[in-house]
């Protein structure tokens, strides 16, 4: 039967307004008036409003302390369109500002942003150079810089570029000179990184910075969650806030075998901005955690509360480089086949260290520790959540909602590792585990020995694996040699 | 009146296909930029003259026949619209008419066809690269390139293996003979400036080689500051993924880094220490 709607004739009349509609659109486009998107905020975690709303909350009600707790955040780290760390007084004191300028790098990030910079600017500073000011493109992810270009530079260098900045200062040189600085100078904004966050990372990453952008759905393993301020392919102990050189490590590299690609190609620049933005992101959830803990403790949500937390996670960051951690000595470059005994023994062994309960005999990460009762199925068994989806259950989300958080130890005959492949890489992993994972930290009677026996082992059961070892052993069999002699291989191994 | 109109449509089509063929400034999209030779990037390969003559070959045949058919076609409309008291002739066709348009297609096809032989089996067929020391693997991958090296030890997928994202590190001395797979879909490895393209079949592994052309190199490369206070040269272009392999495709933009022989071996030796760096802070 068709739907009535099909069966009975339009009417025409809507067409009138819409034509003029259509009219009177194209007429405000002409003249410039472009649509203007509605005002960006950032929405608080699915955990946050679950866990307020299980928290049967006296004095309160869950929508009351949500909108504060989202106006608290929006005091401290401002909204996606105009992300901005909140100076406290004690700071401004000091005369420290959080929030990142040219002014603020130390002088090797400076020297690699400026080299950077005068390859992302090649064509504006050749155009600079060259005095044909007028002509200079807008750069992509630089608003604010086009603001001052346009409103401050551009104007001077059209009317006489050799006029000097500041006469009574000679160092600052004409504005010729000027202009060039500008660009060459240049150190993103918040606001433009997130701008740059919005176009290159929000469709995996979230506008929150929550892994559930559009299409994380699609993504194995889910994209990472920075609002727990928990980062696994990092060089600091388990649980701690990293520092940006692991961030930029990550957005320089990628992660292998994820959808998690290096952006190599951008300026350093441009990633050191995004850096300062993932690190705003992961903070605001951090303290979004603290304060929803907080209501649910005392009640109520205080001013004081707001800004204790406040600082203590901005402590918590900048005490990241302490936690570095590194190998005095000199990395064992090859392992004795005792060695890689005495790995394979402390890999196998169920009381001390437990590997092998979760990576599995042959490593394939399928040992019987990952297995736990299902909580939502009577009988069942279900993978091991990880921390992210432990707090998400613990804060009362359906099933669906954990979906993507369960655990699954490294297999390693896939002879990737996702954290980096070199011996220190995974002796980091080893000694101090994942964090947010259920990978612990080596047990403490665990020799710098034991631990390089330990990678070596790992580094031993990828080698059997490799890919490229395993074509060679197919084509030696094909030509009818032995498939462990190797080919005409040149000398060495 | 409808008459002229098509017909100057039809000569404006005609006037705009020749115009691009000779003159790609105009219309090649993006700041103009040098570095570039009529429509394409300079080539910098040793192999890649007998691609750009297979293009040219092409080129010029399309636009022969381009003029030519435009011509008819303008006449045809031109000449058939007018008023005109005449009845239309009917024709069950010409023989030799067709004999002539299938053969001078099936010649020139002929043509292209022996012409690139010699060129696709100087590029193409693994007996130009046998017993050749693979020297790299690139690996495609869902949305990035990452490249392997053997490292001292001269074999892949041990401890010592050299790894780098995006950026394609090869010399310029000789014959650079590499290996090329893909973790899951397809992909293309599409290096413009060397005139290199293939496909990345998964579950195939593809010997691949190029060779930089010395004095192509010297002409376009830059200084650059070695560790040791010597100088090196490179050339760095876009390597691009050339087949739609999902929604990240555009995000697939790798890099090769062309370096003079001293500049490579600094660049190994660093990745060496780097390989087996304990991450003490200096």
């Amino acid at each position: 039967m068709p739907h009535p709607s099909t069966s009975r004739p339009l009417p025409r009349r809507p067409l009138r307004p819409a034509l003029v509609g259509i009219a009177l659109g194209s007429l405000a486009l002409a003249c410039g008036l472009e649509p203007k998107a509605a005002e960006l905020r950032y929405s608080l975690n699915e955990k946050t409003i679950a866990e307020l709303e299980n928290a049967q909350l006296e004095d309160v009600a869950p929508a009351t302390a949500a909108a504060q707790i989202q106006g608290a955040l929006e005091m401290l780290f401002g909204t996606p369109s105009d992300p901005q760390f909140l100076v406290l007084r004690e700071w401004y004191d000091n005369d420290q500002n959080p929030n990142p300028a040219k002014w603020r790098l130390d002088e090797e990030t400076f020297a690699a942003v400026e080299e950077g910079n005068r390859r992302r600017f090649a064509l504006q500073l050749e155009l600079i150079e060259a005095g044909r000011y007028a002509e200079v493109p807008q750069p992509r992810y630089a608003d604010d810089l086009w603001a001052d270009w346009t409103e401050r530079v551009l104007p001077q260098v059209l009317s006489d570029d050799a006029a000097m900045v500041d006469p009574s200062d000679e160092e600052l040189g004409t504005w010729k000179d000027e202009a060039a600085y500008v660009f060459e100078s240049h150190y993103p904004t918040l606001r433009e990184s997130s701008r740059m966050y919005r176009q290159q990372c929000l469709h995996c990453h979230g506008t929150e910075g929550g892994g559930d952008g559009p299409t994380s759905p699609y993504l194995s393993p889910r994209p990472r969650d920075y609002r727990d301020g928990k980062f696994k392919w990092v060089a600091v102990e388990r649980n701690t806030a990293p520092r940006r050189e692991d961030l930029l490590h990550i957005l320089m590299e990628g992660v292998n075998t994820t959808a998690m690609p290096p952006f190599a190609r951008f300026s350093r620049g441009e990633l050191e901005g995004l850096v300062d933005y993932v690190r705003l992101l992961a903070m605001r959830g951090q303290v979004e955690n603290l304060l929803t803990a907080a209501v649910k403790s005392e009640g109520y949500l205080s001013a004081a509360t707001v800004l204790e937390n406040y600082q203590f996670v901005w402590e918590r960051w900048d005490k990241a480089p302490e936690r570095y951690v590194y190998f005095e000595d000199d990395v064992p470059r090859e392992a004795a086949p005792e060695m890689i005994e005495h790995g394979r023994q402390l890999f196998l062994n169920t009381k001390v260290g437990q590997c092998v309960t979760c990576h599995g005999p042959e490593g394939r990460g399928n040992g019987e520790s990952i297995w736990e009762l299902d909580p939502f199925r009577d009988g069942k068994m279900r993978r091991r959540l990880d921390e992210w989806g432990t707090a998400r259950q613990d804060a009362g989300l359906p099933e669906a909602a954990l979906k993507g958080f369960e655990t699954s130890p490294r297999n390693f005959q896939q002879a990737v590792f996702r954290g980096g492949g070199r011996p220190i890489d995974l002796y980091r992993r080893i000694k101090y585990g994942i964090s947010g994972t259920i990978m612990p930290a080596a047990p403490a009677e665990f020799s710098d020995e034991d631990i390089w026996s330990l990678v070596y082992f790992v580094l031993h059961l990828v080698e059997q694996s490799d890919v490229a070892r395993l074509i060679d052993a197919k084509v030696a069999l094909e030509e009818g040699r032995s498939a462990h002699e190797p080919a005409a291989q040149p000398s060495g191994h | 009146m409808m008459r002229l109109i098509v017909t100057a449509l039809f000569t404006a089509l005609l006037v705009l296909g020749v115009w691009t063929f000779f003159d790609s400034t105009t219309f090649l999209l993006g700041p103009e930029r040098a570095g570039y030779r009529w429509w394409w990037p300079t080539d910098v390969s040793t192999y890649g003259g007998g691609i750009d003559l297979l293009f040219v070959v092409i080129g010029v045949m399309i636009l022969v026949f381009f003029v030519l058919t435009y011509v008819v076609l303008i006449g045809a409309v031109f000449g058939a619209s007018r008023k005109s008291e005449e009845k239309a002739a009917f024709t069950h066709g010409n023989h030799k008419l067709e004999l002539l348009w299938t053969a001078v297609p099936a010649v020139l096809l002929l043509i292209i066809a022996f012409s690139q032989m010699q060129t696709w089996a100087a590029i193409k067929f693994r007996g130009a690269i046998a017993g050749e020391e693979i020297r790299a693997e690139a690996i495609a991958e869902q949305f990035d390139w990452r490249f392997r090296y053997p490292g001292t030890d001269g074999v892949f997928g041990t401890v010592d293996d050299i790894h780098s994202a995006t950026d394609f590190v090869v010399p310029v001395d000789d014959k650079f003979v590499f290996h090329l797979r893909s973790n899951d879909v397809l992909h293309s490895f599409f290096v413009p400036k060397l005139r290199l393209k293939q496909d990345a079949v998964p579950g195939m592994t593809i010997p691949m080689w190029l060779e930089v052309d010395p004095d192509r190199f010297a002409r376009e490369a830059q200084a650059i500051e070695l560790a040791d206070g010597s100088e090196g040269r490179e050339l760095v272009v876009d390597l691009i993924c050339a087949e739609l392999c999902g929604w990240g495709h555009y995000k697939m933009a790798g890099r090769v880094r062309m370096l003079s022989k001293n500049a490579f071996e600094a660049w190994m030796a660093e990745q060496e220490a780097l390989r087996f760096d304990n991450g003490e802070p200096e």
